[in-house]
């Protein structure tokens, strides 16, 4: 095993530990900061003309700061990658299966994008907040950050492009996701490059244009990818019948999803529903409507599924993950077809039988007493039969 | 090139080597621990650590000093600070923490932080917007 | 069952294993103070000028307390080499005097420095009512200096009903001595030694005051800034000391017995960490 051939989910879990690492503490003092403001009535984020001092507005929105604060850098780098996830997990797999010649080339460029994706993600979280009165030295700098973290973004998307060349590719379920990913996911980028600039932002921000923007970017990487990963656990021959049923889910979703945010993008300027600036005092919700009573459980309840609309409510694949999992057949040992060793079942059986000797821990893997990992060295060196 | 990767290894993997070289049952056999003192004579740097300890305490008083220095501009004198605090931590980070006896791999995790927290404290330098003061800020 | 690579290192990093996991926490906290202080950079800077309070600390005891802070990050290294080296008493008294700095350093925070300011009381006076109390405030003495004027009368609070009662309509404030004499030139530099409020009372009439709280996190941003980051370090050095007594106490030292490089490990990491708080 070398670091080139890990499959690519890998590598992006690698950045995200490292993202979650240095980013999420700058996320925790946000948070401390904002725990002595509801607890001890510090003034952090409130507006200055609570509190005298003239101390600098951290922002506006205590929640957006939150997520975006001056101190919680990187943190949208985290959304960005936990997206790439889900996208590389479902999608490596989708694309290996049509093997392309040239793959090498391929996943280095996809890993050295990754991995200055994730180093770049640290300096541009103040694109989430041109609104907050920063000068023009400090817009410049993530303007340009922005603008620069693009570039790895299309190299990513690009290779994922490039490596269903040569491929013959079976419009399978799982692959209709995966394709549908990419366009869609094309779209969601192109709608972000107004927003990256402070000037053009100032008519988008708190529109609609923003959310159609980031559902582009978000549930083809998350959502597309979930379901054609799960599908692809499922073997093909359990498969055929709903086919044709699941594949007009998948266009439902696409369709479904232009529906939704197209014309958000287009009829650009529609302000969002905000919630009134109530200044919080004890007593109130997060909110700012008065505490949550018990009574507020069932109403709650219905307002998640309006508020989150098409995930909760029953829809095809609900039916079919229902279906899925409640059926069963025997499948032969490689049912996906697969050419990668994650999937070959026979080799996870084999693993799976050696790991299982007393004494055998996680980490035993790093050493020369792993037979399992060894058996790899060895046939690497072997060479293929 | 992968599918004949693949097929050949599950194919010489689980047929010839599970097959013909059963999982040996035996409990792995953990490393075992050194119990003698380690090579690197430690008793050498404690006079170290006592001489850095005094220049940890001669550098408390200099930023005591310092902050009754008025450099100019607030932003100088919080810079003057934050490089005594900077240089104080990377003393106590390189000797007492030992970091200079680490491998590269350490140095390797804690360069992006470096990298990060001096970015994110220039960051702030950059943000300060020059309004006409009494006490001159930029 | 033993856990593998506590002392001997992994072939792939060259290192025990709990070496690399500390260094990486290490970084995340780096990262947390990191955000904090630039929090307090950015507060700082941006401030209106004038309103950033200065000479309200009390500069010797937390240079004292710093010291003794520095103290107990030498002790705790003279420990270790004291394990290294294989001499179990010298590490004990250093271990000892390890936890004394620190249970002292807190000791000294949460009863001395902490209370003081927790006893202080500060008015701000609005901006329509600031010739009224010229005497104390001297603004245009600093007007003529070319600083900034001042806006906050602190003190002793003589009538600490007058915070709760709304029958009482002023403030009886025994002032520092600042604003006894505020027209001194002497008195717009803080002073080194901590100077406590004099016995001259001010009546404040509390229709003049805009805010009036004692010197807690919610008076100011300056003292937000100054109780959520010492209070953080506080916690840390809090943990620290729990941690070391463990490893003081014969439940965490026995391991001496059966492996004393284990043992030496441990405290090399816990120190890792509280050697820089």
């Amino acid at each position: 095993m070398t670091w080139m051939r890990l499959p690519f989910f890998v590598w992006a879990q690698f950045v995200t530990a490292f993202l979650l690492l240095l980013a999420f503490p700058p996320l925790e003092s946000a948070i401390v900061m904002q725990l002595m403001d509801r607890v001890a009535g510090t003034s952090f984020f409130l507006p200055s003309g609570l509190v005298v001092n003239g101390a600098q507005v951290h922002d506006q929105r205590r929640r957006q700061s939150l997520c975006s604060g001056n101190t919680s850098s990187g943190s949208s780098g985290i959304r960005k990658f936990t997206c790439s996830f889900c996208r590389a997990w479902a999608l490596s797999r989708k694309l290996s299966r049509t093997t392309p010649a040239n793959r090498s080339g391929v996943t280095k460029s996809l890993v050295l994008a990754a991995l200055v994706l994730g180093f770049l993600s640290f300096i541009v979280w103040a694109h989430h907040m041109w609104l907050t009165g920063m000068g023009t030295i400090v817009s410049a700098f993530f303007q340009t950050t922005t603008m620069i973290i693009s570039i790895p973004s299309v190299i990513i998307l690009s290779a994922f492009f490039i490596s269903l060349w040569g491929g013959s590719i079976r419009f399978t379920v799982p692959m209709l996701f995966a394709t549908a990913f990419l366009p869609m996911f094309g779209i969601g980028g192109l709608t972000g490059i107004p927003l990256a600039f402070n000037s053009a932002d100032l008519y988008l921000h708190d529109t609609y244009y923003v959310i159609a923007h980031f559902h582009y970017i978000v549930a083809p990487g998350t959502i597309f990818a979930v379901f054609a990963g799960d599908l692809l656990l499922v073997p093909e021959s359990n498969r055929a019948q709903d086919e044709r049923f699941l594949g007009q889910g998948a266009f439902l979703a696409v369709a479904h999803l232009h529906e939704r945010h197209l014309p958000a993008n287009v009829f650009a300027g529609h302000a969002r529903d905000a919630p009134p600036l109530v200044r919080w005092r004890p007593g109130l919700d997060a909110g700012g409507r008065e505490s949550v009573g018990l009574e507020r459980i069932p109403l709650e309840f219905a307002d998640f599924h309006r508020r989150l609309g098409h995930g909760t409510r029953p829809n095809p694949f609900h039916h079919q993950l229902f279906l899925e999992h409640s059926k069963r057949k025997k499948v032969d040992d490689n049912p996906w077809e697969a050419t990668t060793l994650e999937m070959d079942r026979a080799v996870a059986a084999a693993a799976w039988e050696l790991c299982r000797r007393p004494g055998c821990l996680p980490w035993t893997v790093t050493s020369t007493a792993c037979p399992v990992v060894k058996g790899f060295h060895d046939a690497d060196r072997a060479g293929p039969a | 090139m992968l599918i004949s990767f693949g097929s050949s290894f599950s194919h010489s993997f689980t047929c010839s080597k599970a097959m013909n070289n059963p999982p040996s049952t035996e409990p792995i056999e953990q490393e075992t621990e050194h119990y003698a003192p380690q090579s690197h004579d430690v008793s050498k740097h404690v006079r170290g650590y006592l001489m850095v300890g005094a220049t940890l305490l001669i550098f408390t008083a200099l930023t005591v000093f310092l902050s009754y220095v008025n450099f100019g501009t607030q932003k100088a004198n919080i810079a003057v600070a934050m490089v005594v605090a900077t240089f104080k931590a990377g003393l106590v980070a390189y000797i007492f923490m030992h970091l200079s006896a680490e491998k590269k791999l350490i140095y390797r995790i804690l360069i992006f932080t470096a990298i990060f927290v001096l970015g994110l404290f220039w960051l702030t330098y950059l943000a300060c917007n020059a309004i006409r003061s009494f006490t001159n800020v930029a | 069952m033993e856990i593998p690579y506590t002392v001997t290192a992994r072939p792939d990093t060259g290192l025990w294993n709990a070496k690399v996991g500390i260094w990486l926490f290490l970084a995340s906290e780096v990262m947390l103070f990191g955000g904090l202080f630039s929090a307090y950079i950015f507060l700082r800077l941006d401030a209106e000028p004038g309103v950033w309070p200065h000479g309200l600390l009390n500069v010797p005891v937390g240079t004292m307390n710093t010291a003794i802070l520095i103290a107990s990050s030498v002790t705790v290294v003279l420990a270790w080499a004291s394990l290294k080296m294989r001499r179990f008493n010298a590490y004990w008294w250093y271990m000892l005097a390890t936890i004394s700095c620190g249970v002292i350093f807190l000791f000294v925070k949460l009863y001395f420095e902490w209370p003081q300011k927790f006893d202080h009381f500060g008015a701000y006076i609005k901006p329509s009512a600031l010739e009224k109390y010229e005497p104390y405030l001297g603004n245009k003495h600093l007007l003529s200096e070319g600083l900034a004027p001042r806006v906050e009368i602190t003190g002793h609070l003589h009538n600490h009903e007058a915070l709760h009662d709304p029958n009482i309509k002023e403030y009886e404030i025994g002032l520092d001595p600042i604003y006894t004499d505020p027209t001194n030139p002497k008195m717009d530099r803080p002073h080194f030694l901590y100077v406590p409020p004099t016995d001259k009372i001010a009546k404040i009439d509390k229709a003049d005051v805009e805010r009036a709280t004692m010197f807690v996190p919610s008076h100011s941003t300056y003292f937000a800034t100054y109780f959520t980051i010492t209070g953080l370090h506080g916690l840390h050095v809090l943990g620290g000391v729990i941690v070391f007594i463990y490893f003081w106490l014969p439940v965490g030292s026995k391991l001496y017995r059966q492996n004393p490089e284990h043992l030496a490990n441990r405290v090399e990491v816990a120190r890792v960490v509280l050697a820089l708080c």
